[in-house]
C-alpha cells in the first residue's frame, strides 16, 4: 500500500512532466485549430482564452519572428562600453576632471576648439563659431563670432556670458577669503586658494581683457603675455545664464567688473559644488542645459547613461541616442560578443586582443596613444658625464622592447624617436639620427671605459612599481639582461609603489622609467626640459632649450611652433636627456554593423564623433 | 536565548570597531591618490594635485580623518567619495542591487542544496549521489572569476546564438533522453524494475516531448495553447488532490479539478485585462483571490467529511494554475533576442510590458544568480547529506520505520527536522562566502553593488566609499549570524532552555 501510493506520486509527476512537455510542443501546431476551438464556443468563457490565442497565434508564424527580430532592433541606440561612470556636469574643476566625464560633457557642452582631428589635434567646432581670428600677435588679440543660432537647449544664446564667465572662474584672481577677508593659505603647499575649484589657470591668467559686442555674439580676448595654445582654452564653456540665475544675480558680467564678494560667492558656491550628482539622479533640466549635439537624457545608477540628440540644436543633428553603459574593461569584450554594446576601446592587453579577434561580427583597430614611455637621466649622479649616459643608452633594447612587448597590441607600432611628436602626428620626425635602436654592448663598454668613472656603477631602475604592471617588470628584466652584460654596470630593480610621490621628486633614483601623459599641445612639455622646471626631476638644464621653450611657448603658428618642438628635441637628443622609448598602444573594437566609429588618440575617447555613430 | 543573542551582538561591536580602524587605515596607506596626475604633462597639474590633496583632506593624518569619519556615522553622514558624491546615496545604490543579487541566490542555493542533499542521502551510493557529490566538488573548487566568464560564454554569448536559429539535433535529443532516464531511475531507488519504470518512462516522456518541441518550431513561438492549458491545469488539480488524499476520495479529486478549471477561467476572462497590464501589486491581489477562490471552492465540493483535505487540494490547485498562468504569460512575453545578459540587472532604456520586462529581468538576474549559487551549493549539500546520514541511522529513525510510518513521513519529519541543526550553522558562514563572492561576480556582471563601491574605492584610494562596504556587509553579517541564532533554537529545543 505505502509503496503504492509512492509509485502513484512518481507516475503523476512523470503524468505533469509529459502534459507540460506536450503543452508547450502544441501551441503552434494547434494554430488553426485553436483558432475555431475560440469561434465555435461562444461561451464568454472563452472568449477571453481568444484574445490570449489571438495574441500568440493570429499573425502567422513568421510574421511573428519579423516582429520579434524587429524588437531588438528597434532601439538602434549606439551603446558604447566605458569603465568609469559620469559624476558631473562641471568637468572643470580639480575634483571632476576626467575621462570618465570628459566622454560625456564634450557632447553637451559648447567648445569653440575639439580635439577632434583625425590625430587628436584641435579643430574648430564650425557649427559653433563663425570664425575664430587672431587680430593681432603683440600683443595677442582673439576675436571669437559665435554662431547667432547657437543657444543653449533652454533658449538662451551661448554668448560673450559664457565666455565671460569661464575667465573669471579659471582665471585664478578670485581667492578664497577667511572670516577677516584675508586669502586662505593652503598649509601644505602655501599657496592661496582658489574660489573656484578649477583645475587651473594655465592660458586664462594671461587674458587681460575680455570685450563683448553689442549683441554678445563677438568676443575679443586681449593677452598680456602671448600664449601660444589659447585654442585650448575656453573649452566646455559652462551656461553663464544657469550660475547667475542660481546664484541670484542679474548681470554676470557686471558683478565680476564691479567685484561685487557676495554675488561672486554665490556663483563659486554654486559652479562648485551643484553640478555635482549622484549616480542615476541627474539635475532638473533647467540646471543643466545642452549646447552641444546632445542633452544629458537618462541615468540609470551604475549601469549606463544615456545621451539623446538635443531637439533645439542648430546645426546638424545626432544620429540618435548614444547609450553609455558602464561595464569594467575585462567584461566589455564579452558584452561586445552578446551584442549588448556596439563599441569600446579599453586598455589593450594580449589577451584581450586575441579574445577580441576571435569573436565574430567584431572590427579591432589599434593605434597609438598620446602617452609615451621614456627613460631620464638624473644628472645628479653618475649620469651628469654624457659618456656614461651614452653607455647605457647603448646597451638599452628599445627596439626589442617595442618587438616583444608592444607590437603583439599594435603590429603597426616602432620605436618612438621624438619627444614631442608621435609617430601619427604630422610633425614626427626622426631625431636620433638612427642611434641607440638596437644594443651594442661592446660601444656601451667603451663609453663607460672612457667615461673614467670608478666601477662598477650600480644603477637603480627607478619605477612605479605596484605590483601589477607586468609591461615594465618586463622592461627591466630586458635591460638588466642587456645591460649587465656591460662590465662595470650594475643594473637593480629600483621598483616601489611609492615612486612617484616619494621617490621621484626626491631625485633617489639613477634611472627613471615611466611615461609622460602627453597631448597634441606643445607647450605641454616645457617644464620637463626647462631649467629647475617644475616637472624636471632629473636636474637637466641647457640656457639653449630655455630659449627654445619660450619660443615654443610664444609662437602662435601652429607649423612653425612644431619646427621649434623638433628643434628642441635634436638638442635633448644630442644631450641625451631622456630616451623615449614606445607610444602607448590603444584599441577600438566595435561591431560590424556600427558606423563612424574612428580610433581617436586624444584625450577625448571614443564619443568625439558619437554623433554620427549608427547601427544598422 | 535572549542574553546569548544580546552576548553575541554586544562582542561584534569591538570587532567591528577595531575592523574598520584597520580598514581605514589599510586603504589610505593602500596607494597614491594622485596617481594619475603624476605622469600628466598638463601645466595645470600642480594646482590640480593641490586642490584635490585640500578637498580629500590628505594633509590630514589617517587617525584624525578615522574620527571624522567615524563621528560622522552618528549623525548617518557616510562622507564623500572623490567624485563630492555621498557615500550613503551610493550605498543604498550598491546595497540594493547587491542584495538582490545575494539574496536570491542565497535562498536557491540553501533550498536546491539542502533538497539534492536529502536525495542523496536518501539514495546513498546511486548514480545521483555520486554525480551530485561530483558536481558539488566540481563547483566548489571552481574560481568564481572563471565560472563568470565561462557562464557568460556559453550561457549567454553561445546560449543567444543558439537562441537565433534553435533547434534539438538528434544527437542531442539522445544525449537528453539518456540523462532523463539516469536521472529518473536514480531518482526512484527501490528494485531494479521500479527503477527500470520510473527511468524508462522519464525517459520516453522527455524525448517525446523534446521531438514535439523540435518538430512545431516550439522554441520560435513560445507560449501555451488554450486547449493545452485546459489539460494542464485538470492535471494540476488531480496532482493537487493526489498529494492530500488517495485517489479513491472522489470528493477531494473533484475539488482538484474543479478548483485548477475555475482559477484558469476567472484568470483569462475576468482578469485577461490584468493580464496584459500586469504589475507586482495586481500579481499579488491575483495571488490572494486565487488562494480565495481555490479554498472556496474545495470547501463547497468537498462535503463536510472531507473538507479539510479539499480546502487543501483547492488552494493547491489554484496555487498551480496561477503559476501555470503566470509561466504562460512569461515564456509568451519571451521573444528570440539576445535576451541573456553579460551585463547589469536588466537592457538600459528597456522598453516593454511588464511581461517583457520581466523576461529582460530574469535574462540578466539568471547567470550571476546562477554563479552564486553554485558556490554556495556546495556546502549546503554536503552538510546536509552528512546531518541526513547520520539521523537516518539513529535509533528513532528506525524505530519511526519500524512502526510503518510512510517514508516521506520518516524523512520530512522525523530525520530532516534534526538533519536541519547543524546546516543552518553553515548558513551564516555561506553567506559571507557568498557576498564575498558577489565582490567578483558583480564585476565580471557589471553590477554596479557593493563589490564595485568596494573596489573603486580601493582603485581610487578613496577610504569613505570602501568603509560604507564594510559597515553594510559586515553589520548584515552580524545580523544573520543573530538570525542563525534564533533558528538554531526554534530547531533545538535544547537550546531555549
Amino acid at each position: 500500500m505505502m509503496k503504492n501510493r509512492s509509485l502513484l506520486r512518481l507516475l503523476a509527476l512523470l503524468l505533469a512532466f509529459g502534459l507540460v512537455a506536450a503543452a508547450c510542443g502544441d501551441s503552434d501546431d494547434d494554430g488553426g485549430d485553436d483558432g475555431e476551438t475560440t469561434e465555435t464556443t461562444e461561451a464568454a468563457a472563452e472568449e477571453d482564452g481568444g484574445d490570449v490565442e489571438t495574441e500568440e497565434t493570429e499573425a502567422p508564424a513568421e510574421d511573428e519572428e519579423t516582429e520579434d527580430t524587429e524588437a531588438p532592433a528597434a532601439s538602434q541606440d549606439v551603446a558604447y562600453g566605458n569603465a568609469q561612470e559620469f559624476s558631473n556636469y562641471n568637468n572643470g574643476l580639480a575634483a571632476s576632471n576626467s575621462v570618465k566625464n570628459t566622454i560625456i560633457i564634450n557632447e553637451v557642452v559648447p567648445s569653440p576648439f575639439d580635439f577632434a582631428g583625425p590625430t587628436g589635434d584641435l579643430v574648430m567646432n564650425e557649427e559653433l563659431m563663425d570664425s575664430v581670428t587672431a587680430l593681432s600677435t603683440d600683443p595677442q588679440v582673439i576675436e571669437y563670432v559665435i554662431n547667432a543660432d547657437a543657444a543653449w537647449s533652454d533658449g538662451e544664446p551661448i554668448d560673450c556670458n559664457d565666455w565671460y564667465l569661464a575667465w573669471q572662474a579659471f582665471g585664478g584672481t578670485w581667492l578664497t577669503l577667511d572670516e577677516n577677508g584675508e586669502p586662505v593659505v593652503d598649509e601644505e603647499t602655501e599657496a592661496e586658494v582658489p574660489l573656484f575649484a578649477v583645475t587651473g589657470s594655465t592660458g586664462y591668467d594671461v587674458i587681460e581683457s575680455l570685450e563683448c559686442s553689442e549683441d554678445g555674439k563677438t568676443i575679443t580676448t586681449t593677452y598680456s603675455d602671448i600664449f601660444a595654445d589659447w585654442r585650448a582654452t575656453f573649452s566646455q564653456l559652462m551656461p553663464a545664464h544657469v550660475v547667475a540665475r542660481e546664484a541670484g544675480v542679474d548681470d554676470l558680467i557686471a558683478a565680476f567688473d564691479s567685484g561685487d564678494r557676495a554675488s561672486i560667492d554665490a556663483m563659486a558656491e554654486f559652479f562648485n559644488n551643484a553640478w555635482a550628482m549622484n549616480p542615476g539622479e541627474l539635475l532638473d533640466e533647467s540646471l543643466i542645459p545642452s549646447g552641444g549635439k546632445f542633452k544629458l537624457g537618462s541615468w540609470e545608477a551604475g549601469a549606463s547613461l544615456t545621451l539623446v540628440p538635443n531637439e533645439n540644436y542648430w546645426g546638424t543633428p545626432a544620429n540618435g541616442p548614444v547609450t553609455v553603459r558602464y561595464i569594467a574593461e575585462e567584461a566589455q569584450a564579452q558584452a561586445l560578443a552578446n551584442g549588448e554594446i556596439n563599441a569600446m576601446d579599453p586598455q589593450p592587453t594580449p589577451d584581450l586582443l586575441a579574445q577580441l579577434e576571435g569573436t565574430d561580427g567584431v572590427v579591432v583597430e589599434t593605434g597609438s596613444q598620446f602617452v609615451w614611455e621614456h627613460f631620464d637621466f638624473n644628472f645628479n649622479t653618475v649620469f651628469g658625464d654624457i659618456l656614461v649616459r651614452e653607455a647605457f643608452a647603448s646597451c638599452l633594447p628599445r627596439q626589442q622592447m617595442v618587438a616583444n612587448l608592444i607590437q603583439p597590441l599594435d603590429p603597426t607600432a616602432e620605436v618612438l624617436n621624438n619627444r614631442y611628436n608621435q609617430p601619427f602626428e604630422a610633425g614626427y620626425v626622426d631625431n636620433s639620427d638612427g642611434r641607440f635602436l638596437e644594443p651594442d654592448i661592446a660601444r656601451a663598454q667603451e663609453l663607460l671605459d672612457e667615461s673614467g668613472i670608478a666601477q662598477p656603477v650600480d644603477v637603480r631602475i627607478g619605477w612605479f612599481d605596484n605590483g601589477g604592471n607586468i609591461r615594465r617588470t618586463n622592461q627591466v628584466a630586458l635591460v638588466q639582461e642587456s645591460c649587465n652584460q656591460v662590465e662595470g654596470f650594475n643594473i637593480i630593480d629600483a621598483g616601489s609603489d611609492t615612486f612617484f610621490d616619494v621617490e621621484l621628486s626626491a631625485g633617489d633614483w639613477d634611472i627613471a622609467m615611466f611615461a609622460w601623459a602627453g597631448s597634441p599641445l606643445k607647450t605641454g612639455s616645457s617644464e620637463i626640459y626647462r631649467t629647475a622646471g617644475g616637472i624636471n626631476f632629473g636636474g637637466y638644464g641647457n640656457p639653449e632649450v630655455d630659449a627654445l621653450l619660450d619660443a615654443i611657448n610664444q609662437e602662435l603658428d601652429a607649423e612653425t611652433q612644431v619646427a621649434l618642438s623638433n628643434e628642441v628635441d635634436v638638442i635633448l637628443w644630442e644631450d641625451l636627456v631622456t630616451i623615449p622609448v614606445f607610444s602607448f598602444p590603444g584599441v577600438v573594437a566595435y561591431s560590424d554593423n556600427a558606423a563612424n566609429v574612428i580610433y581617436n588618440p586624444s584625450q577625448n575617447g571614443l564619443t568625439f564623433n558619437a554623433s554620427a555613430w549608427q547601427v544598422g | 536565548m535572549f542574553f546569548f543573542i544580546l552576548r553575541r551582538l554586544l562582542i561584534s561591536i569591538p570587532i567591528l570597531l577595531a575592523s574598520s580602524f584597520v580598514m581605514f587605515w589599510l586603504v589610505t596607506i593602500s596607494g597614491d591618490p594622485l596617481a594619475e596626475f603624476r605622469q600628466s604633462t598638463d601645466p595645470n597639474r600642480e594646482t590640480t594635485m593641490a586642490t584635490i590633496s585640500r578637498l580629500l583632506e590628505l594633509d590630514k593624518p589617517y587617525a584624525e580623518r578615522y574620527v571624522d569619519w567615524f563621528t560622522g556615522l552618528f549623525s548617518g553622514d557616510f562622507g564623500l567619495n572623490r567624485d563630492g558624491q555621498e557615500v550613503s546615496t551610493l550605498l543604498w545604490q550598491a546595497a540594493g542591487t547587491t542584495f538582490r543579487l545575494v539574496i536570491l541566490a542565497t535562498i536557491i542555493s540553501i533550498l536546491l542544496g539542502i533538497g539534492v542533499g536529502i536525495i542523496t542521502a536518501v539514495r546513498q551510493y546511486s548514480a545521483i549521489d555520486y554525480t551530485s557529490t561530483f558536481a558539488a566538488f566540481l563547483f566548489f573548487s571552481l574560481p568564481v572569476f572563471w565560472l563568470a566568464v565561462m557562464l557568460k560564454e556559453y550561457g549567454a554569448i553561445e546560449f543567444n546564438n543558439y537562441l537565433e536559429n534553435p533547434g534539438i539535433s538528434t544527437r542531442g535529443l539522445v544525449i537528453l533522453t539518456v540523462i532523463a532516464g539516469v536521472f529518473g531511475a536514480g531518482l526512484a531507488g527501490g528494485s531494479r524494475q521500479r527503477r527500470l519504470i520510473a527511468g524508462g518512462g522519464l525517459a520516453a516522456v522527455s524525448a517525446i516531448g523534446l521531438a514535439i518541441i523540435e518538430a512545431t518550431d516550439w522554441m520560435i513561438n513560445p507560449g501555451i495553447s488554450v486547449p493545452v492549458l485546459i489539460v494542464l491545469s485538470v492535471g494540476v488539480g488531480v496532482l493537487a488532490a493526489a498529494t492530500y488524499a488517495p485517489f479513491s476520495v472522489r470528493r477531494v479529486v473533484g475539488a482538484g479539478v474543479a478548483a485548477a478549471v475555475v482559477g484558469l477561467l476567472v484568470s483569462q476572462v475576468l482578469f485577461s485585462s490584468w493580464l496584459d497590464d500586469m504589475s507586482w501589486s495586481r500579481m499579488f491581489i491575483l495571488l490572494v483571490l486565487a488562494l480565495a477562490t481555490g479554498a472556496g471552492v474545495g470547501a463547497l465540493v468537498g462535503g463536510e467529511i472531507d473538507r479539510r483535505p479539499a480546502v487543501q487540494a483547492g488552494v493547491s490547485a489554484a496555487f498551480g494554475v496561477g503559476v501555470l498562468v503566470v509561466i504562460d504569460e512569461f515564456i509568451s512575453a519571451w521573444s528570440p533576442g539576445r535576451t541573456i545578459g553579460t551585463i547589469g540587472p536588466r537592457t538600459p532604456n528597456f522598453e516593454g510590458n511588464f511581461w517583457e520586462r520581466l523576461v529582460d529581468l530574469a535574462g540578466h538576474q539568471i547567470l550571476p544568480s546562477l554563479a552564486l549559487t553554485l558556490i554556495g551549493f556546495a556546502t549546503f549539500m554536503r552538510f546536509t547529506r552528512a546531518s541526513m546520514l547520520e539521523t537516518l541511522n539513529s535509533d528513532y529513525v528506525r524505530t519511526a520505520k519500524a512502526k510503518g510510518l510512510p517514508p516521506t513521513q520518516v524523512i520530512m519529519r522525523h530525520a530532516f527536522r534534526t538533519a536541519l541543526i547543524p546546516v543552518m550553522t553553515v548558513v551564516t558562514i555561506s553567506f559571507a562566502g557568498i557576498i564575498e563572492g558577489a565582490v567578483i561576480t558583480e564585476t565580471v556582471f557589471g553590477w554596479s553593488g557593493m563589490g564595485q563601491l568596494f573596489i573603486e574605492g580601493l582603485r581610487e584610494v578613496d577610504p569613505y566609499p570602501v568603509m560604507g562596504f564594510l559597515v553594510i556587509t559586515s553589520l548584515s553579517i552580524v545580523i544573520l549570524n543573530a538570525i542563525a541564532d534564533i533558528l538554531y533554537a526554534y530547531l533545538d529545543p535544547r537550546i531555549r532552555r
